[in-house]
């Protein structure tokens, strides 16, 4: 169920380019305020680039997160889904598998522009890095698909999605930054590994907690 | 093969439902009637376990739907007011990936020619998105001819039909009665009830106020006295 599932969500994305466009777009747009509001020292930028990037990426997910349930909201196509007899579990596993795609396509497609706009040197490592993004996109998306479907069938789910997600969401992002200040200035990996473990805990609790209890979150 | 048993649910602390319990044997078709707001949708989507009620239990061929397993409610096939499918993909995908998570796995020959039964062979390619209310209707009850369904749970079938709509879908639920599936759907229309339900439901008062075979006598009076 789980393979039909996440195919469906792959299927509608490819079709429409709802989640990653809009993820995109907005994350171009935030890179070039970055861009043209920092002084362009390349020092400077180096040292607030971690932080930029959490920015740039916890910015734009909210905003995929909020279409994570978006075709399904609009013919209420949710009601049919949940009606059918399938876990919800792994209604929530797929729905956050493919948000970790989506997300890592945006982040993948932002990366070099990234670099590029606020004229910074590349890493000398480059898979610590990969896997601290991934396990942050991890927690975000764990997060962001619970927040999503508590948030969908109230009204103002746009407004109310960002006021859930971004409390829930500060102590991983605050790891996510540590983390990649560690990697990406070249610290010793004693001294950021905590970060890790806390990006790794947070992803357990929450991904736990949302496979446990989508099924309560999704019910009127 | 349903039981529900003293379900209550509110909204803001508003009742609903209070202690609503009947029981369904196979190959009946129950009409749920009652005032707007007394809560007929509000007790199909709790028996689709789409809501949650404060209190009760419902039983689905002696299996718990409401705590137990989401293999227990295979066979109940939730119908609501809203398209309920996926706008941007065409018909058949829609019914190709809804057969799937009832469990079925459909050819795209037979979904095809399904669509065809259903007067929808023309606007097979386009999402559904742009279809009307009647083509959309069409499109939900198609899905039955794939599934093999033994409760469906069918909220105001006829809604915004035209007179053809409506035939074609008494048709179909005419056809559906075959002694072994049984129906519950939420209609207003007296005269059409009694042609189809082989029982009424009334909630009246956030409970059941009258619950009887089409043909006891004086049914047509009770209901109208009910609902004035």
């Amino acid at each position: 169920m789980f393979t039909i599932l996440l195919k469906k969500e792959l299927f509608v994305e490819f079709r429409n380019k709802e989640v990653v466009l809009s993820m995109l777009a907005f994350g171009v747009a935030v890179l070039l305020i970055f861009s043209f509001s920092l002084s362009g020292d390349p020092k400077i930028n180096h040292e607030m680039a971690p932080g930029l990037f959490w920015t740039l990426v916890i910015l734009s997910s909210s905003l995929g997160l909020h279409r994570l349930f978006g075709q399904e909201k609009d013919f209420d196509a949710f009601a049919s889904l949940i009606a059918a007899p399938i876990d919800r579990g792994t209604l929530y596993l797929a729905k956050w598998v493919s948000g970790i795609m989506f997300l890592t396509v945006t982040e993948f497609l932002i990366i070099m522009p990234f670099f590029l706009f606020l004229g910074l040197s590349l890493p000398i490592t480059i898979l610590p890095g990969i896997g601290i993004v991934l396990l942050g996109n991890l927690g975000i998306v764990a997060v962001g698909v619970i927040v999503s479907g508590l948030a969908m069938r109230a009204k103002m789910s746009a407004v109310l999605l960002p006021v859930l997600l971004f409390p829930l969401i500060t102590p991983l992002l605050i790891a996510c930054v540590k983390a990649t200040i560690g990697w990406y200035h070249v610290l010793p990996f004693s001294q950021w590994q905590f970060w890790l473990l806390i990006m790794a805990t947070y992803v357990v609790i929450f991904s736990l907690a949302g496979y446990i209890f989508f099924d309560h979150i999704t019910e009127e | 093969m349903l039981s529900v048993t003293n379900i209550s649910k509110s909204f803001h602390y508003k009742p609903v439902l209070k202690n609503i319990g009947f029981s369904l044997s196979p190959g009946e078709t129950v009409a749920l009637i009652g005032k707007n707001g007394a809560g007929k949708s509000t007790l199909l989507r709790i028996m689709a376990k789409i809501s949650t009620p404060e209190e009760g239990q419902i039983k689905f061929n002696g299996k718990n739907i409401l705590n137990g397993d989401a293999s227990n409610r295979k066979g109940i096939y939730y119908c609501g007011h809203a398209p309920g499918m996926y706008p941007s993909l065409t018909a058949s995908e829609n019914l190709y990936y809804f057969s799937a998570l009832h469990g079925y796995k459909s050819d795209l020959n037979k979904i095809n020619s399904t669509l065809q039964n259903y007067d929808l062979s023309n606007s097979v390619n386009v999402p559904v998105k742009v279809y009307s209310q009647g083509m959309m209707q069409r499109l939900k009850l198609a899905l039955l001819e794939i599934i093999d369904w033994s409760l469906l749970l069918i909220d105001e079938p006829f809604n915004g039909l035209d007179f053809g709509g409506q035939q074609f879908v008494i048709k179909k639920m005419d056809a559906w009665q075959d002694g072994k599936r049984s129906i519950i759907f939420v209609d207003h229309d007296i005269e059409r009830i009694l042609k189809i339900a082989s029982r009424v439901i009334i909630l009246n008062q956030h409970s059941i106020a009258l619950d009887e075979q089409v043909d006891s006598p004086e049914l047509k009076s009770k209901m109208k006295k009910l609902l004035n």
